[in-house]
């Protein structure tokens, strides 16, 4: 819809700059006639078949002024945007890593050149140094130069922060190597942007110019010049102001065009969804679930069954199957790329396009009846999400910077209110009782902030980021769900900040009886906090099971790998030992992740696995129960799963067991 | 064993945004008078939070930051250095910083990101630099065939063995490892500590910065606790975390999440 018609406009423009540079270049070979002289007899004739677009009044040939006419445009336009690049950006660059007081005074100077406009100041160094194309626009690239060397300036500030300036100072990268080989290189795409806007500016200007009889000096032809000649005869031959014009508009406008094309590929989706705002994809239909069918229905609060999550090519999730018992935490497992995110998006009715889902059902049974997610529509699955509070990872960067904490909660505890009388079937505890602004004192109480009425009225900048988790979880307590989804909320936190944090999931989780579905890299806080954990391996749930069960005695020798290198606090150097490799050389490398590669046969960990067999690559496993286990269901997908014997985790006697910083809960 | 690098009294302090009504607002203190040992042959660590001022010691031994009190490596010493400070000092001190993808220059391939110190540092023609190259990225676990690509091309943990084969060019003496596992995964994270503790030389010395105390328990000799920019704690790691001594670092130890909690075998959900 948006890509054809703006490739259209954008391959026009591209043919239109195309056609002047050609002119430029090799105009002189192209003109029918000589541009600068004619014969007097021939004047203001209009466009016929000898002279397509006429004559001008001393009988020259107007299609050969404007071929001449481009290449002035162009070199005007070269000249302009060269001084304005060299000049500017050095200056820029150089003042934007130097800092301090050079900064300081060489800015000053050039707001205070930048206050002239660069055609008055054009005209001015004119008036100074003699008219004249070159010298013009040497004085307009200069003029240019001062909001140019601003954007190198503020480009350069913003990357002398990035951290591999630092690390290119560490490896003793002089200043001019800082600049050249490292920062120019990140900023030159705003730049080159900046270029075209430049380049198009000193075209208007040079026919500006030479309007007024500044630039280009008669007989040679110009656009600007031509208009002015055009002028003095308008009554008599008004059609010769059209070509020029026409040629100058077309030129700065497809330029223009084409730099904001470049704006928008180096953006990409960005442009076109400025709020990063994308309606969410809805959940089609797969075939029925397989296996065993709703047999502890009853105290089921979440099934999902047959989930498959697409990325274009990437499959993300394949085929997850997952239940939630009300009060129960469970855990999805994984490294960076497993899908675990996916899946948890997927749950929360989340997902955003390019993803494509499909599931066999999705079910979350409530005290007020069953809600499913799959084959919803967008008013289905905005029911859904009120049932399903969602906390991200980065708190700050899920609150709005600007209002207070308490607003921020209190338009959810509306949002939810009108819900809910809209659906006509009052909620349990969370009835219109109160006003907003208690409810929102005690939801902040009830998250474990102190003195939660002073808390409101701060902005998300002026707390911490375990305070601002606090708030993200009130965020999500507001709707009173059924299901959390956590997505990794502790990976930001200090430390001892996520211990407190996992502690207030675990009592709000008794007390309120949802469901928490625990999106984690680490396996510690799963441990911490879980009591069911499914593991996840490039898109597939490889073993699944109680969380002490799985960690104590891991079935799929991915889990157990896992589990040995979490670092416990225990003497010896267990995560420096070499994995167990079962006579195979311990690659060094991990070996890539490699996205969306093979969607075919065989285990997806097998070229990770010291136990693959020749099955593992003909085969994919499938989830089966794990035989042996009294302690429910087990599972794992391996083809060995059964005649290995996997180390699990080590108990490790807690060496300060009590809980420290009670008091904060 | 001998020390290699050492700070007395290290102050950092960072002025402060000017607001109105406090023209002259006063200073914030990042490092308060820290003096910490690094021996050669250990791998010492410092520890704490976020704000304790763990990564600002080290940015002032990287000499990036302005300091108070002294600081040696090597027997240099670092305070009396011009901030764009010499090439035989840099030689002498490089680091491994968290975030790979941001300390990589996203634009550059991994023959110039590796190459860079050795055409800083030494005089190798093109053809042997490209050679020595390769020798580090084999070194690290990578092969030749990692060459052309730039960092945003790499997985995580390859992304920052290349940084660590960037640093370890020039075969320096201090190696600082600024939070240098924390963005990996835990088994790419294990593999990249092991390819760590097997680069270590009885001269060389390596200072890691972290906030997991379980990691450097495993991983480093010694470790020094950082809170509010002041060491609060420092010894033997496997002393420290075995048997902690000051409160806040048995905060610290008692927040290290379990792989099995207590009880949770039995604990079923009703």
């Amino acid at each position: 819809m948006r890509a054809p018609r703006g490739s259209l406009v954008t391959w026009a423009a591209a043919t239109v700059v195309g056609v002047v540079g050609v002119l430029a270049v090799f105009g002189p070979l192209l003109t029918p006639y000589d541009p600068d002289n004619g014969e007097l007899i021939d004047a203001l004739q209009n466009p016929s078949g000898g002279h397509w677009l006429g004559t001008d009044y001393l009988g020259r040939d107007v299609l050969s002024r404007i071929i001449a006419g481009s290449r002035v445009a162009a070199v005007a336009g070269l000249e302009a945007t060269a001084v304005a690049l060299v000049v500017g950006v050095s200056i820029g660059m150089i003042v934007g890593l130097a800092g301090g007081w050079t900064d300081r005074i060489v800015m000053r100077l050039i707001d205070g050149i930048s206050a002239i406009p660069a055609l008055v100041l054009a005209i001015a160094i004119i008036a100074a140094l003699g008219s004249g194309l070159t010298r013009s626009m040497f004085a307009v690239g200069l003029a240019f130069a001062m909001s140019m060397a601003r954007l190198a300036r503020g480009l350069t500030l913003s990357e002398r922060e990035r951290l591999y300036v630092d690390g290119a100072r560490v490896v003793g990268a002089a200043r001019s190597r800082l600049l050249w080989h490292h920062i120019a290189p990140n900023v030159a795409g705003p730049i080159a942007v900046q270029a075209t806007l430049v380049f198009a500016s000193a075209i208007t200007i040079e026919a500006g110019l030479s309007f007024l009889g500044l630039g280009v000096q008669p007989p040679a032809a110009s656009w600007g010049s031509m208009l002015a000649s055009a002028q003095r005869t308008i009554r008599h031959a008004p059609f010769q102001a059209i070509p020029p014009g026409v040629a100058v508009v077309a030129t700065v406008l497809s330029i223009n065009i084409l730099g904001d094309a470049v704006v928008r590929r180096r953006r990409g989706d960005a442009y076109d969804h400025p709020t990063g705002y994308l309606e969410p994809t809805t959940i089609g239909p797969a075939g029925p679930a397989s296996g065993d069918d709703a047999g502890a229905g009853g105290r089921r609060l979440l099934r999902a069954a047959g989930i498959d999550v697409h990325y274009g090519a990437n499959h993300a999730v394949r085929g997850a199957d997952l239940d939630i018992a009300p009060g129960e935490v469970v855990a999805l497992v994984g490294e960076s790329g497993s899908g675990k995110t996916s899946l948890a998006m997927a749950l929360a009715g989340l997902l955003t396009p390019p993803a494509v889902a499909t599931a066999s059902e999705i079910r979350l049974s409530t005290p007020d009846g069953h809600h499913d997610l799959v084959g919803a529509g967008s008013d289905g699955q905005r029911a859904w999400r009120t049932h399903v509070g969602v906390v991200f990872q980065e708190p700050s960067a899920s609150l709005n910077p600007l209002q207070t904490v308490g607003r921020q909660l209190g338009d959810v505890i509306r949002a939810q209110r009108r819900a809910n009388s809209s659906s006509a079937e009052p909620t349990g505890s969370l009835g219109p009782a109160g006003s907003v602004d208690e409810q929102v004192v005690v939801l902040l109480g009830d998250v474990g902030l102190p003195r939660p009425a002073e808390v409101a009225k701060l902005r998300p900048g002026q707390i911490s980021g375990g305070m601002a988790q606090r708030v993200m979880i009130a965020l999500a307590l507001a709707k009173d769900p059924d299901l959390l989804v956590a997505d990794e909320p502790t990976t930001a936190l200090d430390v001892t900040v996520q211990a407190e944090i996992i502690r207030l999931l675990r009592r709000l989780c008794e007390e309120r009886h949802f469901g928490v579905l625990l999106v984690t890299h680490d396996l510690g806080v799963a441990g911490e906090l879980a009591d069911h954990c499914l593991v996840m391996f490039r898109g597939q749930v490889i073993e699944s099971g109680p969380i002490a069960s799985v960690s104590l005695a891991p079935t799929h020798p991915y889990t157990s790998a896992l589990v040995s290198a979490v670092p416990q606090n225990e003497p010896g150097r267990p995560i420096l030992e070499p994995p167990s490799t079962e006579g195979r050389v311990e690659t060094a490398v991990d070996v890539e992740i490699e996205t969306g590669v093979e969607d075919g046969e065989g285990c997806a960990y097998r070229s990770r696995c010291p136990f693959a067999v020749e099955r593992c690559a003909t085969e994919t496993p499938v989830a089966t129960a794990v035989i042996g286990r009294s302690e429910g269901e087990r599972t794992v997908a391996c083809h060995r799963a059964e005649e290995l014997e996997l180390p699990g985790a080590r108990v490790v006697a807690g060496v300060l067991a009590a809980p420290v910083a009670k008091e904060r809960l | 064993m001998t020390i290699l690098a050492s700070t007395t009294d290290l102050t950092v302090t960072f002025p402060r945004r000017r607001s109105l009504g406090d023209w002259r607002p006063d200073p914030f203190v990042a490092v308060d008078r820290a003096s910490v040992e690094i021996r050669a042959g250990e791998i010492t660590a410092l520890v704490g939070e976020s704000g304790s001022g763990k990564s600002t010691l080290a940015r002032a031994l990287l000499r990036l930051v302005d300091f108070t009190g002294t600081a040696t490596v090597d027997g240099i010493d670092v305070g009396s250095l011009p901030r764009q400070a010499p090439l035989d000092y840099r030689r002498r001190v490089q680091a491994v910083f968290q975030e790979p993808i941001q300390a990589l220059n996203p634009r550059h391939e991994v023959r110039d990101l590796i190459g860079e110190p050795l055409r800083i540092h030494t005089d190798l023609s093109g053809a042997a630099r490209e050679r020595r190259v390769v020798e580090l990225l084999e070194s690290v676990g990578l092969s030749a065939d990692h060459l052309a690509r730039t960092s945003r091309e790499l997985s995580g943990g390859q992304r920052q063995r290349v940084a660590i084969a960037r640093a370890v060019a020039v075969e320096p003496s201090l190696l600082i490892l600024d939070e240098a596992l924390s963005a990996l995964d835990v088994t790419t994270a294990a593999s990249v500590a092991r390819l760590l503790r097997g680069m270590l030389r009885p001269e060389t010395a390596m200072l890691f910065i972290g906030h997991d105390l379980a990691v450097v328990r495993q991983l480093c000799d010694r470790v020094c606790v950082m809170r509010a920019g002041q060491v609060v704690e420092s010894g033997l790691a496997d002393e420290v975390c075995g048997a902690p001594q000051h409160e806040y670092t048995k905060l610290l130890i008692g927040s290290i999440p379990r792989l099995v909690r207590d009880g949770a075998a039995q604990r079923r959900t009703a």
